[in-house]
């Protein structure tokens, strides 16, 4: 049985409502360890999975078996939970969305289409002689390159049919530098839709020159000072502390800051946090969401100010609106769920040197073991991994050793942000400056 | 399917030096029941694929397909091959696997109550007892999340060797999560319980309490105070004492970063790294817990593996490749997510041992510190040898007793001066909480267990946000 052979069997099933999600990906990934190439790995998997709605009740399976009888398993099954299930009593409607036809948008770059592994083993190599030009004694012990290759396919009884897919290019290098017994990493990690902005001999210098630059760090002390985050760094916190509140099924689950605080100010007037899945070739972006219901452009926070609550098919339900397109679908085996697509942070007008001349005096974090934030608390304590020194607005030396705590809740009312932004895995974050940051030390 | 197996092996073109094949058939339920409302419930209609690993001029080419015909399987055995072949041009030094058992063996797990057989109906009303007791528990519970998963794999493993495996691993979880409020304070709090078990987990476990228990702990947390900041002496209980074994001292004794020299513990086996008290333990074949596992995905047989015994580094834990490359036998620390993901040594159960005090001869010697109780997260650092450890809470210490609570917090520091400050474990040691543990670059996950006995260290950072 076809895929969408199935479509038309879910169609005659006596359901409300029902819907196909298919995603059939592949992916080639070249490993480096020790400066040696290898394994190389090639990997396939398609599925499907089937969500089915009647009388208040919701069933989901899923499998990988597309043979007629293990489709037609699957689907028994789906109907199955479906009839076991608890109605759901907050619905005020259908909870699988109309959908519709989500205008394109390029997410899947030609150059993947005939890729081999022994394209991805020649980019490795640049890499690799990369590092090793900008730091002849490094090794490099861990370093991956993986192409995937994915496409989707979206189909609901109300007629919506969408097909999708993106592709993507993940890099992440890890050289060491050793002298006179100390060892030191330089990491560059992110992933790219498209070939071309891949830059081998990039990645390899900058990872090299960090774990050079890191041997001659300085321990830090338990002090008090301003910090300046690196995209990277701060992702998490404007997923941690804004998009998390903002989304509908926090709002009803009662988890949210956000309750009741739509047009309100919420944050820092400096912050502006945009949902944009309508970016070309950034990771996260489509054409529909995970169930099909086409996406838009929407400013979450625009200065400080809740705009938009995001809605996916139940959570719209139940306040009896439209979705907004933010049912977030990563595999055919989860049914999803309400979440982001990617986001662009806007609000700051100085550039990264003119940030760090306002600071003055302070640090620059730009890797921790652990980057992130409790969105409840607002606890901040991540572990420096690589950090500087900046006295006067000049990077002077590297440091190490210490954790950061601090509270989000009070970094985004009174951070400053650069206007320029770091591509963090599709998303567009800026450099933030957080002020009276506590640092645990042993030094 | 295994004689397909079989024949998909005998199709790779000689000169290899050593291949074998893993097929797994997953299938699992899961339930999530969030203020009262069914929020997500799934049962999987099967997930299977197939892996091969090729190892040819001393280097590894994978191939995985969920296609199992005949003719696909073996076009994808070739594919591996193909892949270990142009591996090995540009690889520079050779893979060398260590000489195990040849192993013809089944494991089938004896299960009573099937969760994939259960009415769906019966485990969103059993998860709804969990959420329901955390919910109702006081007005400043906003949200109770309670989850279930039920998970079943069957395996089988082939190599060019002749070794021939088949076993299932079944394993159940359920936890609940809460967020209470007040004033304007939000805080959270967890409780869970896992085991390699079947679905009769849920009778063996006063599921009421444990609700209950996480709503208490949340709501007292709303009057927490920020931890102090610097370095004390701190005691963890059993699952911070469990994050600290895997996170402080695990990860860098796993073989393959002891050989690619990216860890701090090279060059330390036979050594002293921690005091008289430290033992610790990796323990695949610990049965019941999260991280049992009867073969590793090489078809090594798990067991308990002394890594640390009084203080001495005694033993890493390798794959093949590395037991090969450092000249001993694999310790069964082979894993791999699923047939999707490479292999790489990994942890199974790994926790501090016993020793002979109690939790309130720990506490009682400790003038100003902390006590640590419930886990957040964890990260290691195998090359510079730091660590950090996050709590969701715990209590102030001062002059033996637990005062105050305290919030969020963060335990770090560097592992081997960390080691020789351990001064006391206590005589209980649990170990029937669990999780995943992720690795590599992408975090490839492979279940494990968080416990041990409650332990006292003399000196780390505490860093409070």
């Amino acid at each position: 049985m076809k895929v969408d052979q199935l479509a038309a069997k879910l169609s005659r099933l006596n359901v409300e409502a029902a819907e196909v999600f298919n995603s059939d990906e592949s992916f080639m990934k070249v490993y480096v360890e020790n400066d040696r190439i290898q394994p190389i790995m090639e990997v396939s998997e398609a599925g499907v999975g089937v969500r089915t709605y009647k009388d208040g009740k919701t069933g989901f399976s899923a499998t990988n078996n597309l043979t007629e009888e293990g489709l037609e398993r699957c689907v028994e099954t789906a109907l199955s939970v479906m009839r076991s299930s608890r109605v759901d009593e907050e619905l005020r409607r259908c909870p699988i969305p109309l959908g519709g036809k989500g205008e394109e948008v390029e997410t899947s770059d030609k150059g993947f289409e005939d890729l081999e592994s022994r394209d991805l083993v020649a980019l490795c190599r640049r890499v690799v002689e990369a590092v090793k030009e900008a730091v002849p004694e490094s090794i490099v012990q861990f370093g991956s390159l993986k192409a995937v290759k994915t496409k989707n396919l979206y189909m609901n009884t109300f007629g919506s049919y969408n097909e999708g897919g993106f592709t993507a290019l993940k890099y992440n290098f890890k050289p060491q530098v050793s002298s006179e017994g100390k060892q030191s990493e330089g990491i560059e990690q992110n992933a790219v839709c498209k070939l071309s902005e891949f830059n081998p001999e990039d990645v390899g210098r900058r990872a090299a020159l960090k774990a050079k630059e890191m041997l001659r760090a300085r321990v830090l002390k338990t002090l008090e000072a301003d910090w300046v985050i690196a995209p990277d760094e701060c992702e998490p916190y404007f997923y941690s502390g804004v998009v998390y509140h903002a989304l509908s099924s926090n709002m009803h689950r009662k988890r949210s800051k956000f309750i009741d605080k739509l047009g309100l100010k919420v944050a820092s007037e400096k912050i502006t946090v945009v949902e944009d899945p309508r970016k070309p070739y950034r990771l996260g972006s489509c054409a529909v969401d995970g169930e099909g219901t086409p996406t838009t452009v929407k400013t979450v926070l625009d200065k400080g100010v809740l705009k938009t609550v995001l809605y996916n098919g139940r959570e719209a339900a139940v306040d009896n609106v439209d979705s907004t397109g933010n049912h977030v679908r990563s595999h055919y085996g989860s049914p999803g769920g309400n979440g982001v697509h990617r986001i662009t942070v806007l609000g700051g007008d100085m550039s990264l040197p003119e940030l760090l001349q306002d600071m003055g005096d302070g640090y620059m974090l730009i890797k921790s073991a652990a980057a992130g934030a409790d969105p409840y608390t607002g606890a901040v304590n991540v572990d420096v991994r690589e950090a500087y020194r900046v006295e006067r607005g000049e990077v002077k030396y590297p440091v190490r050793k210490g954790v950061l705590t601090a509270n989000l809740n009070e970094i985004l009312q009174t951070l400053e942000m650069t206007k320029e932004t770091g591509n963090v895995y599709g998303s567009d974050i800026p450099w933030i400056l957080a002020k009276a940051v506590h640092v645990a030390a042993e030094g | 399917m295994i004689d397909k197996l079989v024949k998909a092996l005998d199709s790779i073109p000689i000169g290899y030096s050593f291949a074998d094949v893993r097929m797994e058939f997953t299938k699992g339920t899961s339930v999530t029941v969030s203020n009262g409302v069914v929020d997500q419930i799934a049962r999987g209609g099967g997930r299977r694929g197939v892996i091969f690993r090729v190892l040819y001029g001393g280097a590894w080419g994978y191939s995985s397909t969920t296609e199992l015909s005949e003719e696909n399987l073996r076009a994808s055995a070739v594919k591996a091959f193909e892949h270990a072949r142009a591996a090995s041009i540009v690889a520079g030094s050779k893979v060398q696997l260590s000489e195990e058992k040849v192993l013809s063996l089944t494991r089938k797990q004896r299960v009573s109550v099937d969760g994939n057989e259960v009415d769906v109906g019966v485990i969103v009303a059993d998860t709804s007892v969990l959420e329901k007791a955390a919910r109702q528990f006081s007005k400043l519970i906003k949200n109770a999340n309670a989850s279930t998963s039920y998970g079943y794999k069957h395996v089988i493993y082939l190599n060019s060797e002749g070794s021939r495996m088949e076993w299932d691993e079944v394993r159940t979880s359920m936890s609940v999560g809460v967020v209470a409020a007040s004033e304007g304070r939000m805080q959270s709090w967890y409780e869970a319980r896992s085991g390699f078990k079947d679905y009769s987990m849920f009778n063996n476990v006063n599921v009421e309490a444990l609700g209950t228990r996480c709503a208490e702990n949340c709501v007292e947390m709303l009057d927490a105070v920020k931890a102090p900041t610097g370095s004390f002496d701190v005691v963890l209980n059993d699952e911070m004492g469990g994050l600290l074994a895997h996170e402080c001292f695990g990860h860098a004794c796993e073989g393959d970063d002891v050989v690619k020299g990216r860890s701090f513990l090279k060059g330390l086996l036979n050594k002293r790294i921690g005091s008289e008290c430290v033992t610790i333990v990796d323990d695949g074949s610990y049965a019941g817990c999260n991280g049992y596992i009867p073969f590793d995905s090489e078809g090594v047989e798990s067991k308990r593996n002394v890594l640390v015994d009084r203080g001495i580094l005694v033993s890493y834990m390798h794959s093949r490749e590395t037991a090969g490359a450092m000249g001993v036998s694999s310790t069964g620390n082979a894993r791999a997510q699923d047939f999707t993901r490479r292999v790489y040594v990994r942890m199974t159960n790994t926790f501090f041992d016993k020793g002979d005090s109690t939790l309130e001869e720990l506490t009682a010697d400790v003038k100003y510190g902390v006590y640590a109780v419930k886990p957040s997260q964890g990260m290691e650092d195998p090359v510079g040898g730091s660590f950090h450890v996050e709590a969701y809470g715990g209590w102030l210490i001062e002059n033996g007793e637990t005062t105050k609570r305290i919030r969020n917090f963060t335990l770090s520091g560097h592992t081997l001066e960390i080691l020789k400050r351990v001064d006391g474990c206590s005589r209980a040691l649990e170990v029937d909480s669990g999780g995943r543990c992720g690795k590599g670059d992408e975090d490839d996950y492979v279940p494990v267990s968080l416990g041990g006995p409650d332990l006292r260290v003399r000196g780390m950072i505490v860093g409070g946000g």
